[in-house]
């Protein structure tokens, strides 16, 4: 039996991997994921006490301690932006440009497993995105910010190996290795001084893209604490981790029509090769504290705080071989996350939840632009699972986040613009108990 | 003692005494009124470039985007029709060498019925400002340009400061870049009281003009003048030997061009010092071999002599400014820069720091990801002749005078330029490449020369075409440099460099 739910496992971690590399774009502030599961997603994110599901090993892995049964679960959510616009402001890009981002939808996954080695000791083995970025914006090579950025992408996948030790009835505790796995993509064009026209024109396109899987190892922990029956608290902490990432940067160049000025520029930059890049990304710790408690047998209420370490990303420097080092200054700031949620038990098992966020952006206004135009925002949330069979829960729930409006004067790249998004995040998981 | 009724009454009138004194004490409100905003400046302020005041660029003089931004309804300036005057520089190889548009252009609001809003003057210093009224009494470019715009010929309104003040102002911008002694480096000579304003008499000119505006509009701004030997003119080309736009090394070290100061007696030309300034002059020089050893280039006709360090003939100005020179220059800009701020004090004018723009433009500017700088060609800051602004120049510098303004007067927040339309589109109707048709075609360039397009600067039509920045030396290097008139003979040569 070990045997085959060992085999089950595995054959969850893999389908899980392919399931959330195409998976990227940011729905917690910065670029921090925090919806890793459809119940927790539901309760607004507010699940450090209750944790008790498999997407426990994100939350609070010490919630698996009290999770007697082989249980398994997956899910992914999708991505949609009704809205993702931007208004310019004078001087740049000017008062009456607006665009938007794609509305294409992404997408990411999570799989969780647990399995019971002993009454009290717990083996948890999942995957999931805890941090991811898309950025796309519309028309590329005529948007406005083309020359800062046109696309970004950034993707990690953790996978991670948990265990989890009920210490008594009322404390557990739980912890292990994070695997991170990450890419990431930029693209932009590039321009110049036409010395013909006097005026700005792009000359090239450039793409900046990691390759390989750099791996990376980080720990999570947590305890989860029951003073009386009805009452929980549950403090659980991710470390962060600095990836560096190498790959290349493949330039293009965009023809001005100008013979003279286009030979010239073909001898100033490598193009039709692929040209050495490196970069580094702090990603920052996690910390989440919660209290839920049952206000009766079926109904539990969560309140969680969730402190992001931002300040780790001060930088991000870019080393293309043969040219200038490029350093962003990033400037971020540690940030906080209030989180609410209530579930209701219903009959046969099934439940419905809802819940509320509010999330501070860690990005100061000097670095907010088109590479990555964050906000604060304020999300609520609903959800609810159904007990289809004995063994199988089908679990959906939906964010509805407004990202605050945000109007930015004082950017470092001189960009001023008013951004303007609103996100819904449909989500289908199931749940399988054993 | 007194009653508690009585002390709430002393208290109550001593509060009330206290708020009127506040309330009176509080400044006027200063907010910024453009309705009838003037501007009075020279070439840089009348939206001159590339050699030549056009209305395609005109129209983003700084005062016509301040102007523009914040729907000034009835911005006036003295437009002259495309193709313009003074013969725009056409950029026709990156080798480089221009060609020149004709200079037939009309003027376009010549009937206006009272004082143009930009009342900038190309080549005007600020003592030309106060008293010049036509080419009658004012001498080369601003005498020319002074017919066209202050028109007393007809009118008889006076000079700058007097038209600026029948208009009844409501703020008012004096802007001097620089005349004062910038035609000592255009020059290549520098002598004060000559080529340079003394500091005396710019004093006096500077006071006579802000107090002559402010007795009619106290809201107003003065700005500083540039730093003349800062400009891509004084800074473009190195004081070596270059070859491909490498400095060529011997033994590790660049080779310095020949002047002619301070040489060993009988001596005619040795190393120039490492910090003077070579001006783009030195361009007409240069193909022929002077400045430069024999050593590096004996094939050259006059390679072993000095690039001049003054004016040789009215056809042929210097293309040096000695160390010395250059401190002095220096110390007259800052001395000119004491004396406008004394002055602006005295009046209540505030000063807008045009000098500290340029500097930054050293380093560059950086607007949604593109990036503008003085580097010559292709900075984007400065256009073809070295010394005057682009669209794109001008459009920076007032949007930084917009950012001053809304910092500096209270209760004023004017609008910023879209700075797209001057950045992406070379300005309101295109630039200096805008709808004009130029007679010229594109000069492809062959495979050996695609190799070296950037690098051939110093090119004979270029040295012809920089030696025609000042007007007077136009027809001259039209034809090439004539024999020069310090001749060296050949035997006075210097030795060969290892």
């Amino acid at each position: 039996m070990f045997k085959a739910i060992g085999t089950r496992l595995a054959a969850l971690v893999l389908v899980g991997l392919a399931v959330a590399l195409p998976a990227a774009r940011l729905e917690a502030a910065g670029f921090a994921l925090f919806e890793q599961g459809a119940k927790a997603t539901a309760m607004g994110g507010a699940f450090a006490a209750t944790a008790d599901d498999p997407s426990a090993m994100f939350f609070n892995p010490a919630g698996n301690a009290f999770n007697d049964k082989f249980e398994m679960m997956g899910g992914a959510f999708l991505v949609l932006r009704p809205t993702a616009h931007l208004d310019g402001e004078n001087p740049y890009p000017g008062e009456g440009y607006s665009t938007n981002m794609k509305k294409g939808p992404y997408w990411f996954g999570y799989g969780y497993g647990v399995l019971s080695l002993s009454k009290d000791v717990k083996l948890s083995l999942g995957f999931w995105s805890p941090n991811g970025l898309g950025v796309p914006w519309q028309d590329p090579d005529t948007f406005r910010g083309r020359y800062i950025a046109q696309r970004t992408d950034l993707r990690q996948l953790a996978v991670s190996a948990q265990l989890a030790f009920k210490l008594s009835d009322a404390v557990a505790i739980g912890g292990g290795p994070e695997l991170r796995i990450t890419d990431v993509k930029l693209s932009e064009n590039l321009g110049a001084v036409n010395p013909f026209t006097q005026r700005y024109t792009d000359i090239a396109h450039t793409s900046i893209v990691s390759t390989g899987t750099p791996i990376d190892i980080t720990w999570t922990a947590g305890v989860l604490i029951k003073p009386c029956d009805r009452l929980r608290v549950g403090l659980s902490y991710h470390a962060g981790v600095k990836t560096d990432l190498s790959g290349y940067a493949q330039f293009g160049q965009i023809l001005t029509g100008n013979p003279q000025f286009d030979a010239a520029v073909s001898q100033q930059l490598p193009f039709g090769k692929n040209v050495a890049a490196s970069t580094s990304i702090n990603f920052p710790s996690v910390t989440a504290f919660g209290i839920a408690y049952d206000l009766t047998p079926k109904v539990t209420l969560e309140v969680d705080g969730n402190y992001v370490g931002w300040s780790t990303f001060q930088n991000l420097a870019i080393n293309i071989e043969g040219l200038p080092a490029k350093n962003v200054p990033q400037g971020w700031q540690n940030t906080w996350a209030v989180r609410a949620g209530a579930s209701y038990k219903a009959t046969g098992g099934s439940w419905l939840a809802a819940g509320f966020l509010y999330d501070q952006t860690p990005q100061p206004d000097s670095n907010a632009g088109p590479l990555l135009p964050d906000s604060n925002r304020t999300g609520v949330t609903i959800g609810g699972g159904i007990h289809l069979a004995k063994a199988f829960e089908l679990q959906f729930s939906s964010m509805f986040l407004w990202f605050h409006q945000r109007t930015i004067t004082t950017n470092q790249d001189n960009f001023s613009a008013t951004y303007q998004t609103f996100a819904i995040l449909p989500n289908v998981g199931f749940k399988s108990t054993f | 003692m007194k009653t508690p009724t009585a002390l709430f009454r002393l208290l109550s009138a001593a509060a009330f005494a206290a708020v009127l004194a506040a309330a009176t004490a509080l400044p006027a409100a200063a907010q910024v009124d453009l309705t009838r905003f003037v501007w009075l400046g020279d070439s840089e302020g009348a939206g001159f470039t590339a050699h030549c005041l056009t209305k395609r660029v005109q129209v983003d003089s700084p005062s016509q985007v301040i102007a523009r931004a914040n729907s000034v309804s009835d911005f006036q300036q003295p437009i002259v029709n495309d193709p313009g005057l003074g013969g725009c520089m056409v950029l026709t190889s990156l080798a480089p060498s221009f060609s020149y548009e004709p200079s037939t252009g009309t003027p376009a609001n010549l009937a206006l019925p009272r004082p143009y809003n930009n009342l900038s003057i190309p080549g005007c210093a600020i003592g030309d400002m106060v008293r010049g009224t036509s080419s009658a009494n004012t001498a080369g470019t601003c005498g020319t340009f002074m017919d066209l715009i202050l028109r007393n010929a007809a009118t008889q309104w006076g000079p700058m400061i007097t038209q600026a003040n029948l208009l009844n102002p409501t703020f008012v911008v004096l802007e001097n870049a620089g005349n004062d002694y910038l035609g000592a480096v255009l020059s290549g000579t520098v002598i004060d009281g000559v080529t340079v304003t003394p500091v005396a008499q710019f004093t006096a000119d500077v006071n006579t003009a802000l107090q002559t505006l402010a007795s009619k509009q106290k809201n107003g701004i003065v700005t500083t003048v540039a730093d003349v030997t800062s400009i891509p003119f004084a800074t473009t080309i190195p004081p070596y030997v270059t070859s491909g736009g490498k400095l060529v090394l011997v033994n590790g070290a660049p080779i310095p061009l020949l002047g002619p100061k301070g040489c060993a007696t009988g001596v005619p030309a040795c190393s120039i010092p490492p910090t003077t300034i070579v001006t783009l002059n030195a361009a007409a020089y240069m193909p022929y071999g002077y400045g430069i050893p024999c050593a590096v280039a004996p094939t050259l006709p006059y390679c072993n002599y000095p690039l001049p360090a003054a004016a040789i003939d009215a056809n042929h100005p210097g293309a040096l400014i000695y160390p010395a020179d250059v401190a002095f220059l220096k110390q007259r800009g800052a001395d000119y820069n004491t004396a406008i701020k004394a002055a602006a004090a005295a009046v209540g004018y505030k000063v807008y720091d045009l000098n500290a723009l340029l500097v930054r433009a050293q380093a560059g500017f950086d607007i949604g990801g593109m990036t503008v700088n003085a580097s010559y060609l292709t900075g984007g800051m400065f256009s073809y002749d070295g010394f005057h602004l682009t669209p794109i120049g001008y459009a920076i510098w007032a949007d930084d005078m917009i950012k001053f303004i809304n910092a500096n007067f209270p209760n004023t927040n004017l609008a910023e330029p879209d700075m797209s339309t001057y950045l992406i589109a070379g300005g309101t109707n295109g630039g200096l490449s805008g709808p004009y048709t130029a007679p010229y075609v594109w000069s492809p360039l062959t495979d050996a020369e695609k190799a070296s397009a950037i690098e051939q600067i110093f090119t004979l039509d270029f040295a012809r075409t920089l030696a025609s920045f000042i007007p007077a030396h136009r027809a001259a290097a039209a034809a090439g440099p004539a024999e020069p008139a310090q001749r060296f003979e050949r035997a006075t040569r210097l030795d060969p460099m290892p």
